[in-house]
């Protein structure tokens, strides 16, 4: 039954997608620049793509959740990328949003036990 | 030097695909992301699994982008597949009628002298002016919708300057019967569009007086002064253009509403003063056509001329009273304006 396998990866691919946001925001309370914030959430067991990662950053500093600056004074130009303001307040409420749905659904799956 | 040009290899194929402003930002950040995730002095496998796991340029860019990635979307693709097939038909109809007339009226070989390659030349003619109508309807069909999905008619706002949906919008039976756009009254302005493109923008020596001429030819005399005509083209393909689109927009919102009446009153108020002036502009008409004219009924020319002008006159007022109706309705159907019941209704 390879495509009910399928279907369970899409859905997975999904469900995850809506919470690398907050794992992302989670982490940027220092500045870190794209590979090592990719090594970071690894570390911490929440892997995310490299290639999924560095467009986001770019968008959420588009959305000015994020500021960004390059650091040329090391002999590798990297570009590191902070929190700001706004986005301090968005990942509150992310945060909190994620606390009231995680309770939800356990009490919805506990009942089936 | 090899795997180098790898790597740069892959930036640009990101680059590439993305807008001017951002992409020299985007390579450089990339470069230094890449750099980051090779060990020191890399081999080539080393370069080829990094650039493996980022994956597709291509796909990569599209992240970057963020923009639509479709001409027409998911919520338009239906309709606009209808409409193709609709818009093309006409258009094959209409060109290979046109194909025809041209075939009439002007044959590569005789009919009397060469039958067979009178026969293959119609054929052809046919074919050819048939498969251009549908190129020129695929073309333009694609056109429009693509901008109407630009102008966020694909993501659900149907009609322009409303924001949310209330349960308000939802019409009573009756009402929606009454604002309903039937598809036979959108095809009739589908018809009309092509045809005028067809003829008045493509052939519009075609529009005239037909008759026979020596060994079965068939003479044509243009109505219009072909010269004069062209004065007004620009004019003509942009309103045909407009008639076009609100064809269009009328068969995906299927009913009427307040802008669509409004912008088909506009159209009509252009139609009518393109009209005025076209059809009051004596140098439009073929001067031959009225000396043919005049020598077929047996008349003196003054008269053809001055029955003519009346004619003209006569059409004017026709065309405003015509489109001043069709505008009125435009507004009735909309519920814009609540006509007194009439005693037919139920």
């Amino acid at each position: 039954m390879e495509s009910i396998e399928e279907l369970i990866n899409s859905l997975i691919v999904e469900l995850r997608r809506g919470t690398l946001i907050i794992s992302v925001l989670s982490q940027l309370n220092s500045p870190e620049y794209g590979y090592s914030l990719v090594q970071k959430l690894e570390d911490k067991n929440a892997p995310i793509d490299a290639g999924t990662l560095y467009p986001l950053l770019r968008r959420l500093e588009k959305q000015e959740l994020l500021t960004s600056e390059w650091d040329t004074s090391e002999s590798r130009p990297r570009k590191y990328y902070l929190l700001s303001d706004a986005g301090k307040m968005v990942y509150q409420r992310l945060k909190d949003e994620w606390g009231n749905l995680s309770n939800q659904l356990n009490a919805l799956i506990m009942e089936d036990e | 030097m090899s795997e180098m040009n790898l790597f740069e290899r892959y930036l640009n194929a990101v680059a590439e695909r993305l807008p001017e402003k951002t992409r020299e930002d985007v390579k450089r950040e990339l470069r230094a992301n890449i750099e980051d995730m090779l060990p020191e002095s890399p081999t080539q496998e080393d370069i080829r699994e990094v650039l493996e796991k980022l994956g597709d340029p291509a796909r990569l860019a599209d992240e970057y982008r963020q923009t639509k990635r479709y001409l027409i979307g998911p919520n338009l693709y239906d309709r606009y597949i209808s409409i193709l097939k609709l818009v093309i038909g006409i258009a094959i109809i209409v060109f290979s009628f046109i194909g025809v007339l041209q075939q009439i009226v002007n044959p590569a070989e005789s009919i009397a002298t060469a039958p067979v390659d009178f026969i293959t030349g119609f054929i052809t003619s046919i074919l050819g002016t048939a498969i251009d109508g549908a190129i020129q309807a695929f073309m333009w069909v694609t056109i429009v919708f693509a901008c109407l999905e630009r102008g966020g008619l694909g993501e659900g706002k149907l009609s322009f300057g409303k924001k949310n949906w209330t349960a308000d919008d939802l019409l009573s039976s009756d009402d929606a019967a009454k604002s309903k756009i039937s598809r036979g009254e959108t095809v009739v302005g589908l018809v009309f569009s092509i045809i005028f493109a067809a003829i008045l923008i493509f052939q519009p020596q075609l529009f005239g007086w037909y008759e026979k001429g020596e060994s079965g030819i068939v003479n044509v005399t243009s109505f219009f002064n072909i010269d004069r005509l062209q004065a007004y083209i620009i004019a003509i393909i942009v309103l045909t253009a407009l008639q076009f689109i609100l064809s269009i927009y009328m068969f995906i919102v299927m009913r009427w509403n307040l802008p669509l009446a409004i912008a088909n009153t506009l159209h009509n108020i252009a139609s009518c003063l393109l009209v005025f002036f076209m059809l009051k502009d004596h140098a439009i008409v073929n001067p031959q056509i009225i000396s043919r004219f005049a020598d077929a009924i047996n008349r003196p020319l003054a008269d053809v001329t001055m029955s003519l002008s009346n004619f003209l006159s006569a059409m004017v007022v026709l065309f405003i009273i015509f489109y001043a109706i069709d505008s009125i309705m435009g507004f009735v159907k909309s519920r814009s304006i609540k006509l007194p019941p009439m005693k037919s209704e139920q």
